[in-house]
């Protein structure tokens, strides 16, 4: 049989907690505050001999829509403008490059499977390789583009912290594909000349892409509008 | 009732008055306005938290927590800056009074 009264009060403020915060905008202080008063205004309205169901029920009401709520407290993040467009343009960049690393990792990966074929062939490969892979990484930007500005009106910031994440993973392994392509493919002054001015290049983006990180992070709930 | 939008107009201020007797948290401020009102300034409970935290960014007010009946409570104190506020803003509701009083009443209209 069913008990009496198996109203769960600290699972009914959790679930109201959690529709505020589906946005992930709430601090654990934040989440802590409204727990409080949760229990505060609970308790006061229980004395008024009201059971814990009908005393959350009022107290829910009183604390107000959990979505206007949430629209609130992200109001009162304020989001620095000008950060927000260097931020964006800096993770677009980064999106662009991690689009490309992905093609040229397919690219370099069937290079290295065809390695037993002749020089001669897996450059004529890689010419329309290139070509075909320029032009659907062209598709996918467009179309990523029409998703972003159409569809995806408002983002979190944590959202976008998968792309220079997965960039670093795209730039290690795009370096140890070119490592295996030209020590097998090119030797001399070339490749000495390449690797170190990819050293500098990897290093300035490393340092590039932590700080960008480290941003993210910090400001991990706050909003882009896109439009 | 008062309407919404003179009880948000005058939310910073009376947080920032009641803040001016002393520290307090967000459930307590609420029930200290309710009463001081009559009930006749219903507040949204829930849109207070934001208007702390922006008061706090703003540095008018800081935050302490204190453990009160085995719960993090988050406390609130005037800052100086906050008092500052306070008295530019007690002002400006004071000055809005003084002429509602002189309009709506027609034996001050006439000294």
């Amino acid at each position: 049989m069913e008990p009496a009264n198996s109203f769960d009060l600290d699972t009914a403020i959790s679930q109201y907690i959690s529709q505020v915060n589906s946005a992930k905008i709430l601090s654990e202080e934040e989440k802590d505050q409204i727990y409080d008063h949760f229990c505060s205004e609970a308790a006061s309205l229980q004395d008024s001999g009201l059971s814990t169901e009908e005393a959350f029920f009022i107290a829910k009401m009183r604390f107000g829509d959990s979505s206007t709520i949430q629209q609130e407290f992200a109001k009162a993040k304020p989001w620095n403008s000008l950060l927000q467009i260097v931020l964006v343009a800096v993770v677009l960049v980064l999106g662009i490059k991690l689009v490309l690393n992905v093609a040229n990792v397919f690219s370099f990966s069937i290079v290295i499977a065809l390695r037993e074929f002749s020089a001669t062939r897996v450059e004529n490969y890689l010419n329309v390789g290139d070509w075909i892979f320029r032009i659907g990484v062209i598709i996918a930007l467009l179309y990523l583009g029409y998703i972003i500005f159409t569809k995806v009106r408002i983002t979190y910031i944590r959202h976008l912290w998968a792309i220079p994440t997965l960039f670093i993973l795209s730039e290690v392994a795009i370096r140890a594909m070119m490592q295996i392509f030209f020590d097998t493919f090119t030797t001399g002054i070339f490749t000495t000349y390449y690797l170190h001015s990819s050293y500098i290049y990897f290093g300035v983006s490393c340092v590039v892409i932590i700080f960008s990180m480290w941003f993210l992070y910090k400001n991990k709930d706050q909003q882009i509008k896109f439009a | 009732m008062i309407s919404k939008e003179l009880v948000a107009a005058s939310t910073i201020p009376i947080v920032l008055s009641l803040l001016k007797e002393k520290d307090n948290y967000g459930y307590q401020l609420i029930k200290d306005v309710q009463r001081i009102s009559g009930g006749s300034l219903q507040w949204k409970e829930g849109s207070l938290y934001p208007v702390l935290l922006k008061l706090e960014k703003k540095g008018l007010i800081s935050s302490y927590i204190k453990q009160e009946d085995g719960r993090n409570r988050k406390y609130y104190s005037l800052n100086k800056s906050g008092k500052t506020t306070l008295s530019e803003l007690k002002n400006e509701w004071t000055n809005i009074n003084q002429v509602m009083i002189t309009l709506w009443n027609p034996q001050t209209r006439l000294t």
